[in-house]
């Protein structure tokens, strides 16, 4: 399944993209525990969702 | 500081336990390869985690990171959740893992790499590399827990005995049980890791600060810095940050001693498990342990060197509480080391002295394997007592060398045109490229040796793999295993 396999692949991209670009860009101005703290926290959440997902799928 | 009886009994108490399990183990093993160094393929979902977990986190997050965090802020939560983001890698390939290890009998992650090139050059190649950087690593893993022993007896038990015993007790349960003892002792050593921690942050913040809320606007009064990067004196600037993020993202699928755990859960269900479990005490362990650097900035402000403000956090808390984080910390080196020294023994064993000799026995090669555990123990002490400048050197770029392993790992499993030739030199050439920057300390364009050994390694991979013949089951390996996972 080339095609679920490169949505999947497309969405991590971005996610990683996000983790280095958001805390150095639009946050870097920002000292505030919900800054760059929390938008790397749930950033992480959704990309552990994001794989729950993708496991839960899993056959043997 | 701690009197040192204390020290040592409570240090015993913890061996003896690991031990005991060990042996437990030890008792359940069969006979074989396999039953050994992969638990014979049949750990359940929990313990797989919990070893997984363990193998993963080492010393390094309750002194390194905290120490990370104390210097230079929020970057080190980023830091080290791009780390765990970088599971999705290892999510991508864990199943083809999991099923090619059963499928094609696989002990070691270099046996994929010579199966699937039908090269068996290619494993002897990632076996060596993974000794080369993985022994000095080890070591390196000694010395802090045996330090935090020293000072944490006002130096009434010397360093040396800290790592002579740490050494003689991981080598023992290990040669002892096996992948059982390792994963067993793994498991309990996991649990106290992230359950004493838990207890240090919760003293810390509600005692010593005053509770979260008073926490969090201190850190915004008195060190907004931290609070953003690149953090205090551009501690986590651009290129560090990719640098050091980069060799960790793809962490997952490059050390033998993590890979290694997709071929020992039980069945489907437990892989499953495996990483859903992980991925929680993950999550977890890093905001643990971030808060507590930030917090040891607040309580302790102007320590001269970072790697103490774990050591002087624990001089505020009271001693029963700094007796047990510090075997907490004891359990995460423990647990690191002995599922490293597993995995070498085991590539050494099935990869460089089976792959050269292949009609050498079964039981040869697991006599070989046992004799390395024993043999890398010794060394690992000796060079964690005098280390030298070349292994520390090799130590701090064992995450970038191992990085080159990647385009042969992913090429292998989605790349029908992939050729023996492209995975071997890649490695290599890589390899080459970081030692060549490390050691000239040359820092091209400001970014670290790993971005440009993968970078190297990716090219020469894609280049020499166009310009060479596939083997022949290559297309039939890679469509087997894509009907197993997207």
């Amino acid at each position: 399944m080339p095609g679920a396999r490169l949505l999947w692949l497309g969405w991590f991209v971005a996610l990683l993209a996000l983790a280095y670009v958001v805390p150095y860009t639009v946050l870097a101005d920002f000292p505030r525990i919900y800054g760059a703290y929390l938008f790397w926290a749930v950033l992480a959440l959704v990309a552990i969702v994001s794989m729950f997902s993708l496991i839960s799928r899993w056959e043997d | 500081m701690v009197s040192a009886g204390w020290i040592y009994l409570t240090i015993g108490v913890f061996f003896t336990a690991s031990f005991l399990i060990a042996h437990y183990g030890r008792m359940r093993t069969g006979k074989g390869l396999e039953e050994y160094f992969i638990a014979g393929r049949r750990l359940g979902g929990t313990v797989s985690a919990l070893t997984y977990s363990a193998t993963t986190y080492s010393a390094f997050m309750m002194v390194g990171l905290v120490g990370f965090t104390y210097v230079g802020g929020v970057g080190a939560l980023g830091f080290e959740l791009i780390y765990l983001m970088g599971l999705m890698v290892a999510v991508m390939v864990g199943l083809r893992f999991y099923a090619a290890g059963r499928l094609r009998s696989y002990v070691t992650p270099a046996q994929f790499l010579g199966d699937r090139y039908e090269n068996r050059f290619a494993a002897v190649v990632m076996a060596a590399a993974c000794l080369v950087f993985l022994v000095p690593y080890m070591s390196v893993q000694l010395v802090g827990p045996a330090y935090l022993i020293s000072t944490l007896s006002g130096g009434q038990i010397p360093f040396i005995a800290g790592v002579l015993f740490m050494g003689f007790v991981i080598a023992a349960y290990t040669w002892w049980g096996g992948m059982r003892a390792v994963a067993w002792t793994d498991a309990l050593q996991a649990s106290m890791m992230i359950t004493l921690a838990l207890i240090l942050l919760f003293f810390v913040i509600q005692i010593g600060l005053g509770g979260f809320g008073s926490f969090f606007s201190a850190l915004e009064t008195e060190h907004p810095e931290l609070l953003v990067v690149p953090g205090p004196g551009k501690f986590f600037n651009f290129p560090k940050f990719l640098g050091l993020t980069l060799p960790w993202f793809f962490f997952s699928i490059t050390n033998p001693q993590v890979v290694q755990r997709f071929f020992v859960p039980n069945s489907v269900w437990s892989l499953k498990n495996m990483f859903r479990g992980f991925l929680v005490f993950g999550f977890t362990y890093t905001i643990i342990v971030t808060m507590l650097g930030l917090a040891a900035k607040i309580l302790l402000p102007d320590l001269a060197n970072p790697d103490l403000a774990m050591p002087s956090l624990l001089t505020l808390v009271p001693a029963p509480l700094a007796l047990l984080v510090m075997v907490g910390i004891l359990a995460a080196a423990v647990s690191t080391v002995d599922s490293i020294l597993l995995s070498l023994s085991s590539m050494t064993a099935v990869d460089l002295y089976k792959g050269l000799r292949p009609k050498a026995s079964e039981l040869g090669g697991l006599r070989v394997g046992r004799a390395t555990i024993l043999i890398m123990a010794a060394v690992i002490v000796a060079f964690s007592i005098r280390p030298a400048g070349l292994l520390v050197e090799l130590s701090v770029m064992s995450s970038a060398g191992l990085l080159q392993f990647v385009p042969a790992v992913l090429g292998g499993f989605f790349w029908k045109r992939a050729t023996a030739a492209g995975a071997v030199s890649s490695i290599l050439a890589g390899i080459a490229v970081v030692g060549f920057l490390y050691f000239t300390r040359t820092f091209p364009l400001g970014h670290w040796p790993g971005v440009w050994g993968i970078l190297c390694s990716s090219i020469v991979f894609l280049a020499v793999s166009f310009l060479t013949k596939p083997p022949k089951g290559a297309e039939k390996f890679v469509e087997i295993l894509s009907r197993k996972q997207v």
